[in-house]
């Protein structure tokens, strides 16, 4: 095998394992704050790759430009989820949430996907742009731009997020809520509209993975699946509680992936996401970057 | 300032509280004394609107508290340290400060405070970057204390301040805790199981045990009584 394959498939794995993240972003987010896991999260990239392929269609605006409708869109969907269902469970013990969001997810994946075929039709679709296809050469490894921009946006949006975090009132607010609800209610945050924010702003980076699925892959009303496990391995891996952890984790996936699609064929892929799933909670229970406690 | 009236409050189908009465004049400090298990963190639940009482009512500088939320509750001006201490773990000793600050009538007033919670606490300023979850039990508590500073209460509630501490940080803790009631017009509720130290800070006291109040008075008059001190008191 020559090293010009090797290193363009290390090249590939980076460049999945960057939207792997992205799409880890906002269930790792939702979960570590809420202790709710939302398997609907894909349905979520679904709709937000669906809102940009027909913004793209109809009003031919260009899917990085939707983005400026796409998230604000997911992040309302987002907030009326929250109103509607999770924000019900909540208030359930931890044990019961993760059931009662696992239930609930069921329920909305099933809808989601239903409505979908309704309402966009069992197709394939993709987001086919004049760039669509160009891509940088160098040293003889091919870089398809759209593929990169993927790893650009993911590192910009880590950061962005890590500011939020850290720098910004609500972010501190976030963090502390997520390690104790109680205490933070005694500190005079909002814990409800803090849960609220969280919700939608996981379901706002849902949207900003689903316009990067719709240029990069295609999308189908049945892919929510497919993403939420993709995600929830991520998750996983890294732990709860690091935005920076959960992206490396999602660019640590492709890059197994890819690299065992190399050393053992294609068909084994899938089932390394897996195999790293055991061992590494085997070894680290709380994921590569998790907090100890957490 | 504080009122709490007739407070019945219950663990499902267990209750805990049994008509609870009492009240914390502006400027004062109280303690609240009991053994464990007599309802007294119970009690201060309620006032922070964590648990709902089934009857009775929680009064704040004469607005009826009953139904408001904890973080609301908060923001009026109602501050408690709760048995856990209630610092972040994950966060660093100056985030939990700020966080302290979180409610609107002390974030405008955050530098400031904190420049006199790092005067009472310099441990603290030194180990500012430093998460909370390492610093030793004596600092946590002290966090604890710098939060509630932070939030510019006009009253604070400490549950058990002194437990797990060596007796030369309690007696620190308990002076700061005078200190902000002087200086700072903090009134203070100060909830004990070590007597002797509460009497000595608080004007007034009332005794809990088994969800009543069994008795109150003035740290002098129950200080001088045989038979309270014996029965409740341990002394
Ligand atoms: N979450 C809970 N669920 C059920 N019962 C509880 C709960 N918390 C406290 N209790 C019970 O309520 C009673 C009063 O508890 P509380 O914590 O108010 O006592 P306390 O006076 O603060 O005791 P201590 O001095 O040990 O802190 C106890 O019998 C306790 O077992
Ligand atoms: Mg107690």
């Amino acid at each position: 095998m020559s090293t010009h394959i090797i290193a363009q498939s290390l090249l590939s794995g980076i460049l999945v394992g960057a939207l792997y993240g992205i799409a880890a972003l906002g269930l790792s987010l939702v979960f570590g704050v809420l202790k709710v896991l939302n398997i609907a999260h894909g349905e979520l990239i679904m709709l937000g790759g669906y809102a940009s392929f027909w913004a793209f269609n109809k009003a031919e605006v260009d899917p990085y430009v939707s983005l400026v409708i796409v998230v604000p869109l997911l992040f309302l969907v987002g907030t009326i989820l929250h109103f509607g269902l999770f924000a019900h469970i909540v208030r359930a013990n931890e044990e019961q949430r993760i059931k009662n969001s696992l239930l609930i997810g069921f329920g909305l994946t099933l809808i989601g996907q239903t409505l979908a075929i309704r309402y966009f039709e069992a197709d394939e679709r993709r987001i086919a742009t004049e760039y669509s296809t160009d891509a940088w050469e160098f040293i003889g490894l091919r870089l398809p731009l759209v593929r990169a921009s993927g790893l650009v946006i993911g590192i910009v949006l880590v950061i962005l997020l890590q500011l939020f975090m850290h720098r910004t009132y609500i972010g501190k607010a976030i963090r502390a809520t997520a390690e104790d609800w109680q205490t933070a209610s005694l500190s005079g945050i909002n814990v409800r509209l803090t849960y609220l924010i969280t919700f939608a702003l996981g379901s706002a980076l849902a949207g900003l993975a689903g316009m990067l699925v719709s240029v990069q892959y295609s999308i189908s009303p049945n892919i929510g699946l497919t993403w939420t496990l993709k995600a929830l391995i991520v998750v996983v891996l890294a732990g709860l509680g690091s935005m920076p952890g959960t992206f490396l984790a999602g660019v640590l996936l492709g890059l197994a992936e890819t690299s065992s699609a190399l050393a053992f064929g294609s068909q084994y892929r899938e089932m390394v996401g897996l195999v790293l799933f055991v061992i590494i909670l085997s070894i680290r229970s709380q994921g590569l970057f998790g907090e100890q406690n957490a | 300032m504080l009122k709490l009236d007739n407070l019945h409050v219950s663990y499902g189908d267990i209750q805990v509280l049994w008509g609870v009465s009492l009240e914390v004049a502006e400027n004062s400090i109280v303690a609240l004394l009991g053994s464990n298990g007599a309802g007294k963190s119970t009690t201060l639940k309620t006032a922070l609107g964590m648990m709902r009482p089934s009857e009775g009512k929680v009064f704040f500088r004469g607005q009826d508290i009953t139904k408001k939320s904890t973080h609301s509750i908060v923001s009026s001006g109602l501050f408690l340290v709760p048995e856990w201490r209630g610092t972040f773990s994950t966060l660093s000793v100056l985030e939990n400060l700020e966080l302290g600050a979180f409610s609107s009538r002390a974030r405008p007033l955050k530098d400031e405070t904190l420049e006199r919670v790092f005067t009472i606490f310099p441990i603290l300023k030194d180990r500012q970057a430093q998460r909370a979850g390492t610093l030793s039990g004596g600092e946590r508590q002290m966090l604890a204390i710098g939060r509630a500073l932070m939030a510019r209460p006009a009253m604070l509630i400490l549950d058990e301040p002194s437990l797990g501490l060596a007796p030369l940080i309690v007696s620190n803790i308990f002076e700061v805790i005078q200190q902000i009631n002087e200086e700072e017009r903090v009134t203070v509720l100060v909830v004990e199981q070590n007597v002797h130290m509460a009497l000595k800070v608080a004007s007034y006291a009332y005794i809990l045990e088994n969800g009543s109040i069994v008795g109150q008075g003035t740290s002098e008059t129950l200080l001088s009584d045989q038979q309270i001190q014996e029965a409740y008191l341990g002394i």
